[in-house]
């Protein structure tokens, strides 16, 4: 079974959505609602390093103001 | 009378002969659908001697056509060439009768014929009826097996038996013929082994057939159904206009589309079809006219690339075809031989291009004769899906299928997509392949129930159910028990604790402690503080523990010293089960905040911690109130804790009002020690794997388990026949199988156990899912509340239903993401396309597939992972953790079955070069046993000079060894009685040859379930052991050493009163065979 989320040799997007959340996504599908591609298309490996840099807190922004911004 | 036959010549089969000859013979009771038909309409005068007499000249002519097909002593077959036969021939004068009768008394006899076999060993393999319609009304019925001729022979054919007509059966009236000898002969002379390397080459790494009927290989031979589209000129115009704008033929656009269709409903890129090639551009003089077999049925392998403009995928299909001319003369047979593969598609492609000389043929019949105004033609495959294409103004596309292997539904889905995929061509070549869209959005799976109410942490859950019933107990443990109040009030002097010392929201609390009523107390704590429990099993390796800890980073461990002590945790992070503090206020508590921690196993070789949201556990706890059996229920808590399924059986208990009837470790995998847990507190719900049910319906003592009202699945696919042994061994209770994993809180789907609708179907029934092969495994069921589900195709769109696809989960349960792995989340929680905007997917990496009713059933799994007792094992974590070791360069793990035992992990070691002497395979075995968990520690270690490779350099499974559980040392043979009847015992359950009463029972693959087995049978056998005693003593002479003073083993086991339902090693070994996602 080929998933083509595994596809090391194809092209990708990376998308967030508005709770902050990251999502990697075949660039050969349509980019869902509610999701922004905010990087790509480009290789896996690099969205993954995009993804791995800039998804820092995985809490949701609303939750991380609320507690004060910070980390815990 | 007939001359008799004489033998004229013996030739060899041509390859397309050898495939029909085996189908023709491989079932001779069923139809013949190699059986093939053409009928003439001939209207005017005729001389129907005169025809026979053509006829006869025709079959005197054409050597080939009078072959008999017969197998040789060397199995090797062979087609004999009789002389001095006749063209059998019959007339029928239907005349006679009302005209309108006519017609359906010729279809009738149609059908007859049809059902009429040839017997290969009895040439001639054709017949000819005349049927009278009128004086000058008349069809000819050629019938013939379909190895004497091919498509393109038909019209060739007719027109020679017109011209003998003509010529009052004068062979001198047409040319000498060319023989099919000569064909055959050139077949010969060509270059086999440079066309098998052509094969192998461009079948190289195809990791399995593509096949729409899986399971057809074993139905019998049945006449196709048909279903036809015919596009409109207009289209058909545009395709070839299109088509030649690509740069490519129709044929090879029809390819393309139907490879695109194969992807959607097997779930895979790399898909193979059959195609029918003419054979006529073989290099022999005149073979655009012969009469005979030159046809070929060859792979077409595609890989689809989603993101790859169609157009280029033709083009791509169509030099790959070509670097493949010169090698199509190889037979079927030989290519699979050359691929590695017994089977390789189950659809099939013929693009009917044969000339036909019309204006020939009615010359042939000249001024005076006949006219032939119609002309039918019925031929079949014996593959479940035959798509024909007939060229002309209007392309006319015909599907073929067999009926017990395909339904309706499925082949008139795939017509309509086909013919959305043509209009999609014609409208926009360039589209990526990966959007065309071959579906309407009718394949849209519908949206779970909604979501379990308003509780959205788990603390609220609990508390209200304490305040309703507080007096009633919560848990027992040993001679122990908590109420509801008593529960709640020491949960909340711990959380004070954590609370004052910074643990909430946000915050993880890891517990290690014993199973006990502290565990349980610890853990509602966490919750209530509003952190994120992290479950720990103590009995974990240290180095494991501190591997988690160090990702998960918890700010406290709630722990006894001791354990503290074993596990060596930073004292200051240690929060002691007992310590409380003064009432501290809780803050605010967000559905979105993690309540859980929980690790699983990681393909990159370090397990991966999933964090789950409050909402996510509520909402799977609140549904599974939906599960009690009503007041009082008690459950058996007995899965162990740091997986999720041990939480949501803790957790799902109390939230339900149910009490906990806590097992400890050493009971969790004992049929006798958990019958004695569930009688003595009246257990009514109890969890398990389908391993371990295996092992209660076989071993559990009479009078066991009479209070459990509900049997829960869940872990791994459960198989029908286990599920039935399980409904009739407790007649009454009902059976609920669950699937889920930890990425969504631990269960998103549901089924509950319908013996009769979910029995496998007899055979030559309908199976349970229309046009697909029963999978023999209890469905996965419908969404759990909160919960949708989706099977989608590798273009990430709904598969249509009954296809397999990947298994994808929404809604309430998916968790927050993995622990620190940014990267990892973002490539399996992913973005939603079909739910509310903004909606992630979690993809559990299992295959599945819908029935009509929305029903998901399981299929098996995309990737590597396996299941070991439910546990959810990637090999690639104990690769990692084996080459971590020194000495090894490279590791493989696999799970393998070999003869009658039981399912293990055996790794693969290739020694590093140049060391001194390879590593000892125990000592390997041993060291992986310190840094893993028991199930991810192999059964085996086999080390090899090198693993072994594929062409291309990827592992070559197929080529590991057996692991050789034969033990190393010198055999000792028993000396006693029990010696002999435990080395009897270890023998069988370990599926070893023999034993000697030195070999240690782990070391020979053994386990916790099958030293369950080993402890059953020698108590049926007179020796009482348990299996704990197998885990202590190990050895046939050191358990005999247990056993009391002068037992001795019965020569004859009665059965007990209950019944016992017993597996065969190789039935639990198929209950193992197959694991699902947790």
């Amino acid at each position: 079974m080929a998933n083509p989320f595994d596809d090391d040799s194809g092209v990708f997007r990376v998308l967030v959505n508005d709770e902050g959340q990251y999502s990697l996504w075949p660039d050969f599908a349509p980019v869902p609602a509610g999701w922004d591609s905010v990087h790509g298309p480009d290789t896996r490996a690099t969205c993954l390093e995009h993804i791995e840099r800039h998804w820092t807190d995985m809490r949701p922004p609303s939750l991380a103001e609320a507690m004060g911004g910070a980390g815990h | 009378m007939a001359p008799r036959p004489v033998v004229e010549d013996v030739l060899p089969l041509s390859p397309a002969q050898e495939g029909m000859v085996f189908h023709a013979l491989y079932d001779d009771s069923a139809p013949d659908v190699y059986t093939g038909r053409l009928v003439l309409r001939l209207e005017g005068p005729l001389d129907p001697a005169r025809l026979r007499t053509a006829a006869d000249a025709l079959l005197a002519r054409h050597a080939n056509l009078r072959a008999a097909f017969r197998t040789q002593r060397s199995g090797r077959r062979v087609q004999v060439i009789a002389g001095g036969i006749r063209t059998p021939w019959r007339e029928t004068d239907l005349s006679g009768l009302p005209p309108a009768e006519r017609q359906a008394t010729f279809e009738k006899l149609l059908a007859r014929d049809r059902e009429t076999r040839f017997d290969l060993a009895r040439p001639p393999l054709l017949r000819l009826r005349l049927v009278a319609f009128g004086d000058r009304d008349h069809r000819l019925l050629i019938s013939s097996h379909h190895l004497l001729w091919d498509g393109w022979s038909a019209p060739v054919l007719v027109r020679e038996l017109f011209r003998l007509y003509t010529s009052g059966g004068d062979p001198a009236a047409l040319p000498p013929v060319r023989p099919y000898r000569d064909y055959l002969a050139w077949l010969s002379r060509q270059d086999r082994p440079a066309a098998e390397q052509a094969w192998r080459d461009a079948l190289q790494d195809l990791d399995e057939p593509c096949l729409l009927a899986p399971g057809a290989r074993d139905l019998p031979a049945e006449q196709p159904a048909r279903h036809v589209v015919e596009l409109s000129e207009r289209e058909t115009t545009a395709l070839t206009a299109t088509a030649r704008a690509c740069g490519v033929t129709v044929s090879t656009v029809l390819q393309g589309l139907w490879a695109v269709l194969l992807a959607r409903h097997t779930g895979r890129l790399d898909v193979v079809l059959g195609a029918t090639v003419s054979g006529r551009d073989a290099d022999v003089p005149g073979i655009e006219s012969m009469v005979g077999l030159f046809i070929n049925t060859l792979p077409v392998r595609v890989r689809l690339r989603p993101a790859e403009p169609l157009g280029d995928l033709l083009r791509r299909i169509q030099s790959e075809r070509s670097a493949l001319l010169g090698h199509e003369h190889l037979g079927l047979a030989d290519i699979q031989r050359a691929a590695g593969h017994d089977l390789l598609f189950d659809t099939l492609l013929v693009f009917e291009s044969y000339p036909i000389d019309d204006e020939g043929i009615a010359d042939a019949l000249g001024p005076d004769g006949p006219r032939m105004t119609e002309v039918s033609v019925r031929d079949a495959t014996h593959y479940p899906l035959t798509l024909t294409a007939l060229p002309g103004d209007r392309l006319t596309l015909t599907l073929g299928h067999r009926p017990t292997a395909l339904d309706e539904a499925t082949v008139t889905g795939i017509a309509a997509g086909l013919h959305r995929l043509v209009r999609a061509f014609t409208e926009e070549p360039d589209r990526p392949v990966g959007r065309l869209d071959p579906a309407p959005a009718d394949g849209l799976p519908e949206g779970g129930a909604p979501s379990a109410g308003r509780h959205t942490t788990v603390r609220d859950l609990f508390e209200e159910q304490a305040a309703r019933t507080p007096r009633a107990p919560a848990v027992h443990h040993g001679d122990t028990t908590l109420t509801f109040a008593g529960l709640d009030a020491a949960a909340n002097r711990l959380a004070a604790a954590l609370l004052a010392r910074s643990a909430g929201p946000e915050a993880v609390v890891a517990v290690a402690l014993p199973r006990g009523p502290d565990l349980v107390t610890a853990l509602l704590a966490a919750l209530k503080a509003g952190a994120a429990c992290m479950p720990l099993d103590p009995s974990y390796p240290p180095e494991r523990i501190a591997l988690m800890l160090g990702d998960a980073r918890p700010r406290l461990v709630v722990s006894d010293r001791a354990t503290a002590r074993r596990l060596a945790l930073d004292p200051e992070s240690v929060c002691d089960p007992g310590e409380t503090a003064g009432a501290v206020a809780r803050p605010p508590l967000s559905p979105d905040h993690p309540a859980y921690v929980v690790f699983t196993s990681g393909s990159t070789g370090r397990p991966k911690g999933v964090l789950g949201t409050q909402r996510a556990l509520a909402n799977r706890l609140a549904w599974g109130r939906e599960l009690t059996d009503g007041p009082g229920g008690v459950r058996v808590a007995k899965s162990p804790i740091s997986f999720i399924d041990g939480l949501t059986e803790l957790l799902g208990a109390l939230v339900a009002g149910d009490a906990v009837a806590l097992a400890d470790d050493e009971s969790a995998g004992d049929p006798a020690a958990l019958a004695a847990l569930a009688g003595r507190h009246g257990a009514t719900m109890l969890t398990a794997v389908p391993s371990l049910h295996t092992t209660l319906v076989e071993s559990t003592p009479p009078g066991g388990f009479t209070s459990v009202a509900t049997w829960i699945s869940s872990g791994e696919p459960l198989t029908t026949g286990l599920a039935r042994q399980i409904t009739t061994r407790w007649p009454g209770s009902r059976l609920v199988n669950l699937y889920g994993c930890s990425e969504a809180a631990g269960d998103s789907l549901a089924h509950a156990y319908i013996p009769d609708a979910d029995r496998p179907p007899e055979p030559g029934q309908e199976p349970a899912a229309p046009g697909r092969q029963a999978t023999g495994i209890v469905p996965l069921g419908r969404p759990v509340a909160g919960t949708r589900v989706y099977v989608l195709d590798p273009f990430l769109r709904p598969s249509p239903v009954g296809a397999g696809g990947e298994l994808y989960l929404a809604g309430d349960g998916l968790a927050r993401g993995y622990l620190g792995r940014p990267g990892l989340t973002a490539e399996r929680f992913v973005a939603d396309p079909f739910g509310p905007p903004g909606g992630r997917l979690y993809r559990t990496g299992d295959l599945a597939r819908l029935r009509p009713d929305g029903t998901v059933e399981f299929l098996g799994r995309a990737d590597q992972q396996v299941k070991i007792r439910g546990v959810r094992v990637e090999p690639g974590e104990i690769e990692a953790a084996a080459r971590a070791l020194p000495g090894v360069r490279r590791a493989a793990v696999v799970a393998r079955q070999d003869g009658t035992a039981p399912r293990r992990l055996v790794a693969y070691v290739e020694a590093e070069s140049g060391g001194d002497g390879l590593p000892e395979p125990a000592a390997l075995r041993h060291a992986l046993a310190e840094r893993l968990p028991a199930p991810l520690v192999p059964a085996a270690v086999v080390v090899l000079p090198a693993l072994p490779l594929t062409p291309s350099g990827k592992l070559d499974r197929r080529a590991l060894p057996a692991p050789d559980f034969t033990p190393s040392s010198a055999f000792d043979p028993p000396r006693t009685e029990p010696e002999k009847a435990l080395c009897g015992l270890f023998a069988e359950v370990l599926g070893v040859e023999r034993v000697g009463i030195h070999d240690d029972f782990f070391a020979l693959g053994g386990d916790s379930i099958v030293s369950v087995r080993l402890a059953d049978r020698a108590r049926r056998a007179g020796l009482g052991l348990s299996p704990r005693d197998v885990f202590t003593h190990r050895t046939p002479a050191g358990l005999a050493r247990a056993l009391p003073d002068g037992t001795a083993p019965q020569r004859e086991f009665t059965a007990t009163a209950a019944p016992l339902v017993s597996l065969s090693p190789s039935q639990l070994d198929n209950v193992k065979a197959r694991w699902r996602s947790r």
